[in-house]
């Protein structure tokens, strides 16, 4: 079992990197949903404009 | 007697302008001498006893290559500076005409400096390039019809950009690395005196390179320069 | 388009966790001992797979460049900055791992072999195509000016393997894979099984990411709505 710490780096690395990256991803999608709503709903009521408010599936 | 080609007019106001004030081609040329004297210094050839066929080739092509840059560089922050980019733009003229043009006139300017610079590195680091100028000549010129190629694609590029200093070398070292490659490797052998059918691939490569990268750049160019 | 790709999303996300766990089982438990490398060879079940999936991603890339360069649909753009940001990532990948393979079975960390050193060359690239992304001055601009590295690069990328191949004369075969004598089939199969698993966790990873993209243009179009409607 020689450079079985190679082994053993190699995919921790691979994990790390890859579940660093899940993160982030997660983090920024929600965080700009959450920035999407917010939006949405201050531009959605609003009847003074009398511009109709799109949202985009 | 037709009008003469966008492609030459344009070639032509840049060199005329270049010609005019000279200041990109001094301040090239002495930076690419500035180059070699740092290289004098890290690698002390007298010192370690290095011969310079060992570093040579390596010295003179980060020497033109470094020195290409600054002339590609300075090729459209010109015109950002003066404002043209967007005259370029709506130049009613074939945007390849564009790009051909700005071309030609980069490799005259790229190659003037590179070849003035290596008979100077032939005296500094006291090498004999008699014997292989032509060859030599040969691979410095196919490369830098080759990195013009493709500088000049990214110069369009980065000049419209932030960072345009920074962004150049980022965008065109990589991309230009079979040249820097071949290049050393067919200098290496054209100093060492070998023989054409040594070097002659490499050469052919580069120029198959050029052709490749001349091409996309005719079809790309258009899409840098649309306002 | 939103609840087609969360469907896909769940597709793949499904057989991916399921297919990584039958492939480390594999990898650890199912498959044998290379002779001459040891246990450090169980690295390839994960390396080349990374490598194949940063090739798919730059394809995807120049594809997408291409795309939108002809079709103006800011949807390609979106893929295309998607794609290559996965590439890079799998890149890193495939950097760290192959540096961590070499040291026992090579006795050195780095060295200028061919496809080492492509694989760096490619990083660069695609590392300045992000770069270029941050730099520019609008959204048009970014696209196009993408665009055209996205389609530059990947054509230079064979051109460069070929012209470190020429530089280093040749480089050491590690093992063969496939033909003759080559691969074990269990190795083989398991590494196909890898192969397929981390191709789907590619198109997961970019689903996501290409969400997160159609988003972001969404918050922009929000954003100047409301300017306007500020204003």
């Amino acid at each position: 079992m020689k450079n079985l710490r190679f082994l053993f780096w190699a995919y921790t690395f691979i994990w790390i990197v890859l579940a660093f990256y899940l993160v982030t991803l997660s983090v920024r999608l929600r965080s700009l949903s959450a920035q999407i709503r917010r939006l949405k709903n201050r531009l959605s009521p609003d009847p003074d404009s009398g511009k109709p408010s799109r949202s985009r599936s | 007697m037709g009008n003469p080609s966008p492609m030459l007019l344009i070639c032509r106001k840049d060199l005329k302008q270049e010609f005019r004030t000279r200041e990109s081609l001094t301040a090239t040329f002495f930076f690419a001498l500035l180059v070699q004297l740092i290289f004098a210094f890290a690698f002390d050839f007298l010192d370690l006893g290095l011969g310079f066929a060992d570093i040579g080739a390596g010295v003179i092509w980060i020497t033109l290559t470094f020195s290409a840059l600054l002339s590609l560089q300075h090729s459209f922050l010109i015109e950002r500076e003066r404002d043209c980019l967007q005259a370029l733009a709506l130049c009613p003229v074939d945007p390849s005409s564009i790009f051909l043009g700005k071309l030609l006139a980069n490799i005259a300017l790229v190659l003037l400096v590179q070849l003035l610079i290596l008979p100077l590195s032939a005296l500094f680091f006291g090498y004999d390039l008699s014997a292989a100028a032509v060859p030599v000549g040969l691979v410095v010129v196919v490369n830098a019809v080759g990195f013009s190629a493709l500088g000049t694609l990214f110069a369009a590029m980065t000049a419209q950009t932030r960072r345009s200093e920074l962004l150049l070398p980022l965008l065109l070292f990589p991309a230009a690395t079979p040249l820097v490659i071949w290049g050393v490797k067919a200098t290496r052998l054209c100093l060492a005196g070998r023989r054409p059918e040594a070097y002659g691939y490499l050469v052919a490569l580069s120029a198959c390179f050029d052709v490749i990268f001349i091409v996309v750049g005719v079809l790309l160019f258009d899409y840098i320069l649309e306002e | 388009m939103e609840t087609v790709l969360r469907r896909l999303e769940t597709v793949c996300f499904s057989l991916v966790a399921g297919l990584v766990v039958v492939c480390l089982h594999r990898v650890f438990l199912g498959v044998p001992t290379e002779v001459t490398m040891g246990v450090v060879q169980r690295i390839f079940y994960f390396h080349v797979p990374s490598a194949w999936v940063c090739f798919l991603a730059f394809f995807v890339v120049f594809a997408s460049s291409i795309l939108y360069l002809w079709t103006r649909k800011s949807v390609w753009d979106t893929l295309a900055h998607a794609s290559a940001e996965l590439g890079v990532v799998f890149c890193t990948i495939v950097l760290i791992t192959g540096p961590i393979w070499a040291r026992p079975v090579w006795g050195t960390w780095w060295t200028w072999e061919a496809r080492l050193t492509t694989t760096l060359i490619l990083y660069l690239v695609y590392v300045a195509y992000l770069v270029l992304r941050g730099q520019t001055e609008n959204r048009d601009q970014e696209a196009r000016f993408a665009a055209v590295l996205g389609i530059v690069g990947f054509l230079d990328v064979p051109i460069i393997y070929f012209s470190v191949k020429v530089w280093r004369g040749h480089h050491p075969i590690v093992f063969k894979t496939g033909g003759g004598q080559g691969l074990d089939p269990v190795m083989l199969h398991t590494f196909m099984l890898c192969m397929v698993t981390f191709t789907l966790l590619f198109a997961l990873l970019l689903i996501q990411r290409f969400r997160l993209g159609l988003l972001r243009e969404e918050l922009q179009e929000l954003r100047e709505q409301e300017q306007i409607l500020g204003a």
